[in-house]
């Protein structure tokens, strides 16, 4: 049995032009949890990274016309969201999250660094989604129903562990497994940049 | 520096101890730390909170909102003038039309057999056999009044809703049914006073029952009856499709097959979440769950296809856009697809699909058919 997500994402692209709020949902599902995981990286605190990627998705509603491309769409709110948090990192006192405060403010310098380094273009976006299509292809099974139904029909766990009869559990565990085999593959990739 | 230490690094779980090992290696190798840098890099841009999406989208909504103030005014403006000229477009073609073609109107027929064609654009009154005012229809609606001027027989009322179109009757019990396209529904003008509430459906209609303890409202079709006292659901039984499906959204229903009586022992009860189907009328009524989101949201003209067999896909397009679809490719129609449109065309739905799966297709005004690649 096979299933398709049907609807065009050149057709989206274009509703997100016309300031369609159904197609801004669209994106808004797809991306939101990601922007929100990227600032946890850096910033450890879920209010604070929530709230840079809503401000992000406000920036993006309200520069719908300077976005060209459909992988735009994406690299605009990583791009949002480090200036985001680079704001934060920098006002914001170093948190004493270990005892050594040296290794508080090294940690805190790394931060800065990484996100600085991070340069999110439409191509490097685009390629990396590339590299994932083909590197999906080589994962297991289970690992690669799991993270289709999830990156790419964007479904819920809970949706997901009913359609492939396991549960809730599995699910997760079948993504963190697709996950790392995936950064093991993309590792090699990102070193180029 | 092994891999599985900077991951747990990574992942926030290593010691304070493996922390400074690690930091301190970056000061020592700039090499090290390049490849740090590109690893925390991976990981951040392929992590993912696991967040309720109805939540943020609705924390989203509201800020956009409160930023969007001045903007709306304009857009009702906008929204005016789009209608002003809807109006004026839509009166135009009605009044240049003089056969009476009752093909593709929503036609209301009085048990007197006398038939009203509905122009949404417009509203009337609408009266019963003996000219009697006994509602009015305002655009897409009929709301019919309660009052007591039926005394006597139960008087039917018909409406038929052509391809293409939808339509909204209340009923005057206050009851509502959407009725999606190529229904009819058969309905008494008035209801009775003691006697069951009782309506005639061929095709699709979502109905929200007003609760009256004392008359139950009961839903028969080609081979089901829904029987229920208050409570929303949907009911798509097109006999064109030899298919009848019942979803309950809210309270509870009863469903049994239209040859056996509405007595308790013949009755299979729904909870909300859950779809009632017949599949051919000797077999059995099976229960299964779903998200009735899939099955109600047409009344918002959206088509939702949710793992459907691209033939069933077929004749929902060919109701919903008045085309009649001719499919020599019958491999595809075993296939099934899971997808959402609204406001595309017909060609753009079809080139949507044949994206994912290649066929060709012609259209030709109303008819379209699809051939293999």
């Amino acid at each position: 049995m096979s299933n398709f997500e049907v609807k065009s994402t050149e057709y989206q692209f274009n509703q997100f032009k016309k300031g369609d709020e159904r197609s801004f949902e669209f994106f808004f599902k797809r991306d939101y949890n990601s922007i929100v995981g990227f600032c946890m990286h850096f910033l450890g605190d879920i209010d604070k990274s929530k709230s840079i990627a809503q401000d992000s998705f406000i920036k993006l509603w309200q520069n719908k016309e300077k976005v060209n491309s459909f992988n735009g769409i994406k690299s605009f709110l990583y791009v949002a969201a480090k200036t985001g948090c680079l704001n934060v990192l920098r006002h914001e006192k170093i948190v004493a999250k270990y005892k050594d405060s040296k290794l508080n403010r090294l940690e805190h310098q790394l931060k800065l660094d990484v996100l600085r380094s991070v340069q999110v273009d439409s191509l490097m976006l685009s390629e990396l989604e590339e590299l994932i299509k083909t590197s999906v292809d080589e994962l297991p099974e289970k690992c690669k129903d799991v993270f289709i139904k999830k990156r790419i029909e964007l479904k819920k766990n809970k949706e997901i562990a009913e359609e492939l009869h396991i549960s809730v559990k599995a699910v997760e565990a079948n993504m963190t497994r697709a996950l790392k085999k995936l950064r093991v593959k993309l590792s090699v990739y990102m070193a180029s940049f | 520096m092994n891999y599985k230490l900077i991951e747990k690094y990574i992942q926030g779980k290593a010691t304070e101890e493996e922390v400074k090992a690690i930091l301190k290696a970056t000061l020592e190798s700039p090499k090290f730390k390049a490849e740090l840098m590109e690893r925390i890099k991976i990981n951040a841009l392929t992590s993912e909170q696991e967040l309720d999406f109805d939540e943020s989208w609705l924390t989203f909504k509201n800020k956009k909102k409160s930023l969007n103030k001045k903007n709306n005014i304009q857009l009702a403006l906008r929204i005016a003038a789009v209608l002003v000229i809807a109006l004026f477009v839509g009166s135009y073609f009605f009044n240049s039309n003089e056969n009476i073609n009752y093909e593709d109107k929503i036609v209301l027929e009085l048990s007197n057999g006398t038939k009203k064609i509905i122009n949404t654009s417009n509203s009337s009154k609408i009266v019963n056999a003996e000219g009697e005012i006994v509602g009015e229809q305002i655009d897409s609606k009929i709301i019919f009044l309660d009052s007591d001027i039926n005394a006597g027989e139960i008087q039917y009322n018909t409406l038929s809703v052509p391809f293409g179109k939808r339509f909204q009757v209340e009923f005057s019990d206050g009851s509502v049914a959407y009725l999606n396209s190529g229904t009819n529904i058969k309905f008494p003008v008035q209801f009775k006073e003691g006697k069951p509430r009782k309506v005639f459906l061929d095709g699709e209609a979502y109905f929200d029952i007003t609760k009256d303890k004392k008359h139950s409202f009961i839903v028969s079709t080609n081979s089901l009856n829904t029987k229920v006292y208050g409570t929303k659901f949907n009911v798509s039984s097109y006999k064109s499709d030899a298919k009848n499906e019942i979803v309950l959204v809210e309270g509870k229903v009863g469903v049994y097959k239209n040859r056996s009586t509405s007595n308790n022992s013949s009755m299979t009860y729904l909870k909300p979440n859950q779809m009632a189907f017949l599949n051919s009328e000797a077999s059995k009524i099976k229960i299964s769950n779903v998200n009735p989101k899939d099955y109600t949201s047409w009344i918002k003209g959206e088509l939702v296809f949710n793992d459907l067999p691209f033939s069933d896909i077929l004749r929902k397009l060919e109701r919903h856009y008045n085309v009649t679809i001719d499919n020599k490719y019958t491999a595809l129609n075993n296939i099934r697809f899971t997808g959402n449109f609204d406001i595309e065309s017909i060609d753009q739905v079809l080139k949507s699909f044949s994206n994912y799966r290649k066929f060709n297709y012609k259209i030709n005004n109303n008819q379209i058919s699809i051939n293999s690649n």
